[in-house]
C-alpha cells in the first residue's frame, strides 16, 4: 500500500506510515462497511490484491504508554479461522513533526 | 472401407481427447494464477528488526528546557557520551528508558515473547531495558538467561548507536 507510506520529496521512509493518509483510508472503509453488497471500484482494487483480510493500525504514545488511535485500513472479513500477525511500524504526524510507535494488526482469513 | 471409417473415428476421438486435455490444463493454470492473486501472505516480516526500526524512527516532543521534538537516536547518543539533554527535568537516559520500556511492555511482553532488549556502545552494554522470558518471572538478570540453555531468547536484539553520531556528539562535548 504505497499510498499510506511516509514520503518526502518522493523519498519513502521504510516501515513508516503517514497518519493523515491512514485517516483518509480508514474513513473510506468506515463509509463502505455497512454497504458490503454495493459495487465499489476501490474495494475491488484492494480485494484483488489483499484478498480476505482485515488490517488495522494502532498508535501508542511512547511517552505515556497509552494506546491512543486505531485505524482500519482494509476490511474484507470472512467466516472461519485466520492467521494474525503484528508488525511494528513508525507513524508520522505531519502536524507535530513527531514519529510515534504503531502496530499493524494483520488478520488473514483462510 | 469399414476399417478406414473406423480409423477416421479413432483419429477424431484422439483429437477430441487432446483438446479436452489442453482445456483442462488451461483451466488448471488459470485457477493457479487466480489463487496467487487472491491470497495475501504477509511475508518478509521480521519482528525483531521491524521493532528496532520502528523504535529508531521515534521522534517525540521534549518539553522544556529543550522544548522541541527530539529523535530517540539523539537521546541515546546523548546519554552514551556526555549527557546534556533534559526533557521536563528528565535526563536523556531516563527518557529513553521510559519510551522504550513503554513500547516493549505494550507489545513483546503482552505477546509473551522471550527477548532481551539492551543498548550497547562499542560492544559494551550501556543499559538493559527489558529482559523477559515467557513462563518465568519478568525482568530476570541477563546472565541468568545466558546461563540457562533451555531459554533461547527468540527476540534478542540490541540497538547500536551510530558511530558517526557518537563521534559528532563526543566532538561537540570536547570542544564545547
Amino acid at each position: 500500500m504505497p499510498e499510506i507510506l511516509c514520503s518526502e520529496n518522493k523519498d519513502v521512509t521504510e516501515n513508516c506510515l503517514d497518519i493523515i493518509n491512514l485517516m483518509i483510508l480508514s474513513d473510506y472503509w468506515n463509509s463502505v462497511k455497512d454497504d458490503i453488497e454495493s459495487e465499489s471500484k476501490e474495494r475491488d482494487y484492494y480485494a484483488s490484491r489483499l484478498g480476505k483480510a482485515n488490517i488495522s493500525v494502532m498508535m501508542l504514545n511512547p511517552v505515556t504508554g497509552e494506546w491512543n488511535g486505531k485505524w482500519t485500513i482494509y476490511d474484507y472479513r470472512a467466516n472461519g479461522s485466520f492467521i494474525q500477525l503484528y508488525v511494528p511500524v513508525s507513524l508520522f504526524n505531519a502536524t507535530s513533526g513527531e514519529y510515534s510507535f504503531g502496530i499493524m494488526d494483520i488478520k488473514v482469513y483462510r | 472401407m469399414k476399417a478406414k471409417a473406423q480409423m477416421e473415428i479413432m483419429g477424431l476421438v484422439i483429437i477430441v481427447l487432446i483438446l479436452a486435455l489442453g482445456m483442462l490444463f488451461m483451466v488448471f493454470l488459470t485457477g493457479q494464477e487466480k489463487k496467487k492473486t487472491d491470497e495475501f501472505s504477509p511475508q518478509g516480516t521480521n519482528l525483531p528488526q521491524d521493532m528496532i526500526d520502528a523504535i529508531k524512527n521515534i521522534r517525540v516532543s521534549c518539553p522544556p528546557p529543550t522544548g522541541r521534538t527530539i529523535a530517540i537516536d539523539d537521546l541515546m547518543a546523548d546519554f552514551a557520551s556526555y549527557p546534556t539533554i533534559y526533557c521536563n527535568g528528565t535526563s536523556s537516559a531516563n527518557y529513553t528508558y521510559r519510551i522504550v520500556s513503554n513500547i516493549l511492555d505494550n507489545t513483546l511482553v503482552n505477546w509473551s515473547k522471550t527477548f532481551v532488549f539492551r543498548i550497547v556502545k562499542d560492544e559494551q552494554p550501556l543499559i538493559t531495558i527489558r529482559t523477559y522470558a515467557y513462563g518465568k518471572s519478568p525482568f530476570q538478570e541477563l546472565d541468568t538467561v545466558k546461563r540457562n540453555e533451555s531459554w533461547k531468547p527468540i527476540c534478542f536484539d540490541r540497538y547500536d548507536i551510530p558511530q558517526e553520531q557518537l563521534k559528532e556528539r563526543n566532538g561537540r562535548s570536547h570542544t564545547g
